[in-house]
């Protein structure tokens, strides 16, 4: 990064400390472990970013060419409105069954902390981080600051061409011209290890040999 | 998380629930893009791997090896902690891994599963090569006397009459008792008492020892109970002694050892014995090719269904000639099979190999037609012909003694490989019916000839480096990409390496047993064959028998010829991996033996 790069992160990561009610989240704005990124997904309870709640969030590490499966983070959260009703057939959460979901400040907590300094991921992201910042903003008085990688735009960027200027980015069009699994979707899980295949795979060529 | 990862396939198949999911909370992915080195030999391997997605290549010394999706590759490497082999991506490759102390905390609680991580080839083929395909009914052969529900013995005094062995009978409802007389011990059965009937005796006074029948046969009730099934087939009898360290402490009953056992080879035995038309003996051939489908779909060991139905099968050619031959024939005469039948290895209807041994100067006027009725029965039974002609209604397979010992020192003189086939055939050679003293006679005089002729044995064994064991074939197991068609010859790669090294092994140190696995035992030990690849050999053997087998019952169901030719893409990761051991130690098998011959310098 050029010289002028470094100070405006630099200062950047100062104005958002500045900013920081909680002092225990500084660690969000450290100096990222090379390699480690953290793939996110989040089922909502309606599709408008302006009142959709957070249901459940799925978060795992990829750390090189490892997708970390095994210590992935996985959360309910206690809607404080209702589910839309048309949404629950995609998700399948009704409000039973995230009535015993944790409070959203305590899951955005954990997820925060399971985040790090990480840049996170994502397949359309920005609606699940537009709807985080809603709930962190008045709380923290702070957006996430990490660097944030959305997987269609990746996707986009290798597949548009001049003579094929359409690109089809739905999730089954991405995983079947990449030759990836389909595992089951919309379990949120799932969704995160697939956006986590998607950036490998697109990285693929910058990845060196044996770990 | 309901985990993505795939159960269904071997070795992780064998796992419990909470198995299961102590491997899927564990579960981590991998990304190798194509072309990329997942591992190189050396390298320290912390991880059990297995492909979700894409193709990994191994080059080891065995030539190339191809894995995909839900094979798991570099097993060994897991226990030992060091990569043997280098592994590559082939395409873009996905990888579950699952830690190494997950994997091995598993095989100390679950002994099918450590089996696919031995070392040992001979364990790794036996616990998993045997695999039954009805898991439940798999213990039955393995159970032991002891488990079964025999009777405890009904002892009379010496002076006891045969009126009161019939109320005994009576009275504890037995059909048979144990009486202690001047001759030993004594069993007085059931039939026995309707033959005294018959007789018109005295009950009352005439003492019963005196009617009892002491030639008897006992078991060890530690022994398995498929033995207590063998004793009864092959002395025709409907009950056993059972001994514990010698002492006799029951009788085991037919019936009862059919109630422990679903399968009844007994009732075929029966219908064997008591066919007194052709028509009979057909139905009972029919009914002993269905026993073998049962057996082996129970989880049957090869070994033992090989065991048993050359039992049968001898009874059966035996019966059938016997039936066909005019009186006076057959002391005159002696029907041996041989090859794969003489070796009691012959399990599905593959050919007829037998021949006749006449003796001198005997004649008869039926003894052709007597001889190509047979052969023409046999066929009938689904017994096709022997492509090589070895069928005693060929003049060259029914001989007199006399001509037969020119043939055998014929075959021994010129050593042409035509000869040392046929002679390889005559080796395994088991007289089935007749007049057994005139193969005696042939027999010694072969061995005679053969004693310490070391050159000649040499030229014997030859024969086995005719067919390379087709590991590179494995090479080709690309998944798509295998449309070559190549399919792999169980039997000349394999199999045919085995029995005829060990027949080579087995002529030279004048081993009389036919059967391939009674020679390996009788051979263990000796420095061309230590302990540790004598066992590998006949695991390895039961292998690729019991492949063989259950291509021929595949094949034999879609109503074609079963034979001996098996793709090897269709096989699972696991029979490819046992395959792959069990063609290894055929390797093995031919250096020790070039060595021991020295056929590099023939």
């Amino acid at each position: 990064m050029s010289r002028l790069g470094d100070w405006l992160a630099g200062w950047q990561r100062q104005r958002w400390l500045a900013r920081l009610r909680e002092p225990r989240f500084a660690g969000l704005v450290a100096t990222p472990p090379p390699g480690e990124y953290v793939s996110l997904d989040c089922e909502m309870s309606s599709l408008d970013p302006r009142t959709a709640e957070i249901l459940s969030i799925a978060a795992v590490k990829v750390c090189g060419r490892r997708i970390a499966l095994s210590g992935h983070l996985q959360l309910l959260v206690r809607p404080s409105g209702p589910i839309a009703a048309s949404s629950i057939p995609i998700h399948g959460l009704r409000t039973q069954d995230v009535a015993g979901g944790l409070p959203l400040r305590e899951a955005l907590a954990q997820l925060l902390d399971f985040i790090g300094p990480r840049p996170v991921l994502g397949y359309y992201l920005e609606f699940d981080l537009a709807v985080i910042d809603r709930a962190l903003r008045p709380w923290l008085g702070v957006s996430l600051p990490n660097r944030r990688i959305e997987v269609s735009a990746l996707y986009y960027a290798r597949m548009v061409h001049a003579y094929r200027p359409d690109v089809d980015l739905s999730l089954e069009s991405m995983l079947a011209t990449l030759a990836l699994p389909q595992l089951p979707r919309h379990d949120p899980l799932n969704d995160a290890v697939l956006a986590a295949l998607i950036f490998l795979k697109l990285q693929g060529q910058g990845i060196p040999g044996r770990p | 998380m309901s985990s993505n990862f795939d159960f269904s396939h071997s070795p992780f198949d064998t796992l419990t629930p909470a198995e299961r999911a102590h491997v899927a909370d564990a579960l981590d992915i991998l990304y190798y893009p194509a072309h990329s080195d997942i591992l190189a030999p050396g390298d320290e391997v912390t991880q059990l791997y297995v492909v979700m997605k894409g193709l990994v290549e191994e080059r080891g010394e065995h030539g190339t090896v191809f894995y995909a999706a839900n094979d798991v590759f570099d097993s060994r490497a897991l226990v030992s902690g060091t990569a043997g082999i280098a592994l590559q991506a082939t395409e873009d490759t996905l990888l579950w891994q699952i830690p190494r102390e997950v994997i091995l905390a598993i095989t100390r609680s679950n002994a099918v599963f450590a089996a696919f991580f031995y070392d040992d080839v001979a364990r790794r083929l036996a616990t998993l090569a045997h695999k039954p395909y009805r898991q439940e009914q798999a213990a039955l052969m393995l159970l032991r006397v002891s488990q079964c529900p025999y009777r405890p013995p009904c002892w009379l005094d010496h002076n006891a009459t045969v009126i009161t062995a019939a109320r005994t009978m009576q009275q504890e409802h037995v059909t048979a008792v144990l009486v202690r007389g001047a001759r030993g011990t004594g069993i007085f059965t059931q039939s026995d008492l309707r033959n005294f009937v018959i007789d018109g005796l005295d009950p009352h006074t005439e003492p019963v020892e005196w009617h009892a029948n002491y030639g008897l046969i006992g078991i060890e009730d530690d022994d398995f109970l498929h033995q207590a099934m063998l004793l009864m087939v092959r002395h025709t009898i409907q009950r056993l002694l059972v001994t514990r360290q010698g002492e006799i402490c029951g009788i085991l009953e037919q019936v009862d050892l059919l109630s422990c056992l679903a399968n009844n080879p007994h009732t075929v035995t029966g219908s064997l014995e008591r066919a007194t038309s052709l028509v009979e003996l057909r139905a009972a051939a029919t009914s002993m090719a269905q026993l073998v489908v049962q057996l082996h779909g129970n989880g049957m060991k090869v070994t033992l269904i090989a065991e048993l139905v050359s039992e049968l099968r001898q009874k059966l050619l035996s019966r059938l000639f016997t039936l066909l031959a005019p009186p006076g024939m057959l002391e005159q005469v002696c029907l041996l099979v041989l090859g794969s039948e003489g070796r009691g290895e012959q399990i599905l209807r593959t050919d007829q190999d037998n021949a006749l041994i006449v003796a001198d100067g005997y004649d008869h006027p039926q003894l052709a037609e007597v001889c190509e009725r047979f052969t023409a029965e046999l066929l009938a039974m689904g017994y096709p012909p022997c492509p090589g002609g070895v069928m005693l209604n060929t003049p060259q397979w029914r001989r007199s003694v006399s001509d037969f010992r020119r043939q055998i020192n014929a075959w021994t003189g010129e050593a042409s490989g035509e000869q040392l086939l046929q002679l390889a055939i005559w080796i395994d050679a088991r007289p089935v019916c007749g007049n057994a003293t005139l193969h005696a006679g042939l027999d010694a005089h072969l061995r005679r000839w053969l004693a310490d002729n070391d050159a000649f044995l040499a030229r014997f064994a030859w024969p086995i480096e005719q067919f390379e064991p087709p590991l590179s074939l494995f090479a080709r197991l690309v998944t798509a990409a295998g449309e070559h068609g190549e399919l792999l010859d169980l039997k000349k790669g394999g199999i045919f390496p085995i029995v005829h090294g060990i027949r080579s092994l087995a002529l030279q140190y004048k081993v009389v047993q036919s059967n391939t696995y009674q020679r390996i035992e009788k051979l263990r030990g000796l420095p061309v064959l230590p302990d540790a690849l004598a066992s590998d050999v006949a695991e390895a053997l039961a292998y690729l028998q019991g492949l063989q087998l259950r291509h021929g019952i595949r094949l034999e169901a879609a109503g074609q010829r079963a034979d001996n030719l098996i793709d090897p893409r269709t096989l699972s990761t696991l029979e490819r991996d046992l395959l792959k051991d069990a063609l290894g130690v055929v390797k093995r098998l031919r250096l020790a033996l070039r060595h021991h011959f020295r056929l590099g310098a023939l």
